[in-house]
């Protein structure tokens, strides 16, 4: 407790305390009074010089006025006492996936083996024993962002209460939000919601500066704002796409696709496919050491084919876990398209041939000359295939462009060829799944000029001959050669490249609808104007009950797993994936990025800030005092002897 | 001109009262007053031996069968009183100047005067006014109601003014007074009591029955302070002093005050005077039709 003057100017005022003489002085020009005898006034006062301060006059009641006077600059000056009151602390609990992973387990068996969040909240405690006590918190996830368990603050002393608290508290699968979006909540923190201090609790790095000068002159203050980092860097492994690939014209053919982002790590590890619901294993692969120790940070990627039809997929990593950081990202879930007819708009100078495509089953076939082609009216069709011609611009809907003429605007034309040979190709691409290249000989190609997105899948001796790519979320497929008419079994070859390239551009995979943790879903109003459904109870994992009541409107994906939503009274299955490969960096974890902390000014708060002073004003009971004594100085006016009676 | 203080109803109650004496006066005139002289009243006074010349109605004949003496039975005559009124005109009278004490003394000693004239009796009035203001400082006796407003045109020409000697002015006064009788001073009789002791001796010696009215203002018992100071000034003397009046201060001049008034009340009681004491914020009515009967100055 100390007291001070908030408005210390205020003192300026005793100069004119002086002016308090002036009625006194005044008065001392006597006032001449008549009396009818003067006898009976002799001698009655003591003589003006013996008084002191000479001739003036001081009565007692000059020396109450005076402090009257001066009780009213103090008030003036607005005394107060500065009370400290009780901190508020906001905790931050990182509650992304990473938070999940084991703690360096050298020094402990597996069973012991404790994730970074529970670490998080034993060093918890540590960091608040240096707290007051009187001290009040709340405690914040960052997954969703700025979500609280606690409706009120909770005095740390009752800190059974604030471990209760923490035990409910779980961590979700999504990544990190961005650095602006977590500098942004520290801001409102500590800006609008009036909290003193922040100790957020992740296992990320602050990022280092450079130089010591950077050093002195961040704006970071560590009484405002603690970052503790917990864990050590190791390596893990990661799977960082999974996808399945059904192909409408063989649906019962089933690839897969997964991709591992795979750190240095010295066990032997695989790859599985399982059953999503059953959990039954389908195909394993062995992973490639030798490739994975060349690139310590190497990805690899396994291809899976023939795997039977299920309703869900699940990738998985066998690995010791001892010898990985992270299981979280050791999963991946998949789920199987629906088979749909794939509406198919063929352009084509020669339609007779066309017609060839029907026998292809599941596929819808819309035909049109060139000249009848408005891009206008392309939203129906699943894609396009322009044959022996080329529009002017890219079609807005995936396409193929089957040995486009002499000078279209969309792709540069080589040299031409006859019956040129194979040599290369993409391996693992679905265009060229299935493909005996030997035997693929086209009679004529015009060898193409590849873009950088569109780049050659299948080189010949002429030139590429069929080039792939993405642009605008579409798909767009060029030929150097004529693949129609389809002839089925009598030009094999050719008619599995066929069906590649119209089961490439039908697939759906990678396109939006594709869900990763921490996407949000909103939910679509039904019909009769009701919300959506969600979830299921045909998921496999269920999101954070907490999570529901606190977004109402909007779910956020947290927890990898399928989700089935009903919509409209349509069942729609997603699978949800985590896919960070930041989160999964345990060897290397991203640092919090220091300058985007920086660019909010609530971080330059100086850390005197962080003793929280209250200032209680004293100028009502001064006000009181001073009423008191204007009160006791009419008494002592009033108050005037009693005259005494003659006679 | 009266004063505004004197309405009929007023004056009709003033002419109840008489002016009450201790002692019997001698008068020319048959009056309302027990007279030192034995002559024709009703009241039975004494015998004597019967004298050649007597009125022979006066022989108590029921003695004579007694004694065989001749007796001649005596009574009380009742003559005429004659008052004089003094009125204080000094400076001092005029002051304090909010409390009008110098007309309070004027309607008191008005309304003494409408007693003895509704009396039947002799009433002169006399002001005791510094030396330079007087032209003519006292009146003749005068008898009637009517003479009421002689002497209140007499006072309306004469204020309070200057210094006056009072043992001075007393004698010059006495010395043309040949009647004894009823003697009645008004003032604020704030002088030294030497002067007044002095004063009664000589209105001793005219065979006077004395009584004094001492009118102080309201201000003069109580008066504000000055705790700055105050240069008092003197209103007879031009005697100025320099005052603290502060609480204090007054409290020794109320001492003082109190004193003076109770040895002024002390030397009248030794002299056989009546003394009255009136303020100027009280009651005027009450203080000359009730308190002065009840001193036993009218009856």
């Amino acid at each position: 407790m100390e007291f001070t003057f908030l408005s210390p100017a205020a003192f300026s005022l005793l100069l004119a305390l002086p002016l308090l003489l002036l009625p006194y002085l005044l008065r001392q020009r006597h006032k001449q009074l008549v009396i009818p005898a003067l006898f009976l006034y002799q001698d009655i006062s003591a003589p003006a010089r013996r008084r002191m301060w000479g001739r003036l006059r001081l009565t007692p009641l000059f020396f109450l006025q005076l402090l009257i006077l001066l009780l009213l600059v103090a008030i003036a000056a607005r005394p107060a006492v500065q009370q400290e009151t009780a901190q508020k602390i906001a905790i931050v609990m990182d509650t992304s996936a990473s938070m999940q992973a084991r703690t360096d387990s050298e020094a402990r068996t597996l069973s012991e083996a404790r994730t970074l969040f529970d670490m998080a909240k034993t060093r918890l405690a540590q960091e608040l024993s240096s707290v007051s006590a009187e001290s009040l918190v709340s405690v914040f996830t960052t997954n969703p962002l700025g979500t609280t368990l606690t409706e009120s603050t909770l005095p740390l002393s009752d800190m059974p209460n604030i471990q209760n608290i923490l035990q409910q508290l779980s961590v979700s699968d999504a990544p990190d939000p961005s650095d602006t979006a977590l500098a942004a909540f520290f801001t409102q923190l500590l800006d609008e919601r009036g909290f003193d201090r922040v100790f957020f609790f992740t296992d990320r790095p602050l990022s280092q500066v450079e130089d010591s000068e950077q050093v002195d002159n961040s704006k970071i203050d560590p009484q405002t704002l603690r970052v503790v980092t917990l864990g050590t860097p190791r390596p893990n492994l990661a799977i960082t796409d999974f996808r399945l690939y059904r192909s409408p014209f063989y649906p019962d053919e089933i690839q897969a696709t997964v991709r591992v982002d795979a750190e240095e790590t010295p066990a032997a590890w695989q790859v599985v496919i399982e059953d999503g619901q059953t959990n039954q294993r389908l195909m394993a692969q062995q992973a490639n050491q030798t490739a994975q120790q060349a690139n310590q940070t190497a990805q690899q990627t396994f291809s899976f084919s023939h795997l039977p039809v299920t309703n869900t997929y699940r990738a998985r990593i066998l690995i010791d876990p001892k010898e990985d950081g992270l299981d979280l990202d050791n999963e991946a879930y998949a789920v199987l398209s629906t088979l749909k007819d794939v509406q198919v708009l063929l352009v084509t100078p020669r339609p007779e041939i066309g017609e060839s495509l029907r026998h292809i089953p599941n596929l819808e076939l819309t035909l049109q000359t060139p000249q009848a082609y408005d891009p206008e009216h392309v939203s129906p069709f699943g894609f396009i295939l322009f044959h022996l011609t080329a529009p002017e611009v890219l079609p807005p809907t995936p396409a193929a462009f089957l040995l486009p003429p002499e000078g279209n605007r969309l792709f540069s034309l080589g040299q031409a060829a006859m019956q040129p040979r194979i040599t290369n190709w993409s391996l693992g691409h679905p265009l060229t799944a299935y493909l005996s290249f030997s035997l693929l000989r086209p009679a004529y190609a015009q060898a193409l000029q590849p873009a950088v997105w569109c780049p050659s899948i299948i080189h010949s001796t002429a030139g590429p001959l069929v080039l792939a790519g993405e642009r605008t979320g579409n798909r767009y497929v060029a030929t150097g050669f004529d693949i129609l008419p389809y002839l089925g079994q009598k030009n094999l070859p050719v008619s599995i490249l066929t069906l590649n390239i119209l089961g490439w551009l039908a697939d759906r995979a990678g396109r939006p609808g594709h869900y990763t943790t921490g996407d949000v879903v909103a939910p679509q109003p039904n019909s009769n104007g009701a919300n959506g459904e969600y979830p299921s109870t045909g998921q496999i994992r269920f999101p954070h009950e907490t999570t529901f009541q606190l977004l109402k409107s909007a779910i956020p994906l947290n927890q990898q797993g399928v989700y089935t939503f009903r919509e409209n009274g349509a069942e729609r299955r997603v699978a949800v994936n985590l896919f960070s490969p930041e989160e999964a960096r345990l060897g290397k974890p991203l640092s919090l990025s220091r300058e985007a902390l920086e660019a909010f000014e609530a971080f330059g708060v100086p850390s005197e800030t962080a003793e929280r002073t209250v200032d209680q004003p004293l100028w009502p009971w001064l006000l009181m005092a001073v009423l008191s004594l204007c009160g006791l100085e009419w008494w002592f006016v009033a108050r005037a002897v009693e005259p005494v009676q003659s006679g | 001109m009266l004063p505004p203080l004197f309405t009929p109803q007023f004056l009709a109650r003033l002419e109840t009262l008489r002016i009450r004496t201790r002692r019997r006066f001698l008068g020319n005139r048959p009056g309302g007053h027990l007279s030192p002289r034995r002559g024709a009243g009703l009241e039975f006074a004494d015998y004597r031996r019967y004298a050649p010349g007597d009125d022979l109605r006066y022989i108590d004949w029921n003695l004579y069968g007694r004694t065989d003496r001749l007796y001649i039975k005596q009574f009380q005559q009742e003559e005429e009183l004659y008052t004089s009124l003094f009125l204080d005109l000094s400076a001092s009278m005029a002051y304090p100047t909010q409390d009008y004490k110098h007309e309070a003394a004027r309607d008191i000693i008005l309304s003494l005067a409408h007693v003895v004239l509704a009396g039947n009796d002799a009433v002169k009035l006399s002001v005791l006014a510094g030396r330079s203001t007087q032209a003519q400082s006292t009146t003749p006796f005068f008898r009637g109601r009517q003479r009421l407003f002689t002497l209140a045109d007499f006072l309306s020409t004469h204020s309070p003014a200057g210094q006056v000697d009072v043992v001075q002015t007393f004698a010059q006064q006495l010395q043309t007074a040949h009647r004894p009788g009823k003697a009645i001073w008004i003032s604020d009789f704030l002088f030294p009591l030497s002067v007044l002791r002095a004063t009664l001796s000589l209105l001793r010696g005219m065979n006077s029955d004395i009584a004094l009215i001492q009118v102080l203002g309201h201000e003069e018992i109580d008066p504000p302070l000055f705790p700055a100071g105050a240069r008092m000034v003197d209103s007879e003397s031009g005697e100025e002093t320099l005052v603290y009046f502060d609480a204090r201060a007054k409290q020794t001049y109320m001492q003082r005050l109190d004193r003076h008034n109770r040895e002024l009340q002390s030397s009248c009681h030794q002299a056989g005077v009546h003394y009255a004491y009136f303020v100027t914020h009280q009651d005027l009515l009450g203080f000359i039709l009730h308190e002065l009967p009840a001193l036993g100055l009218l009856r």
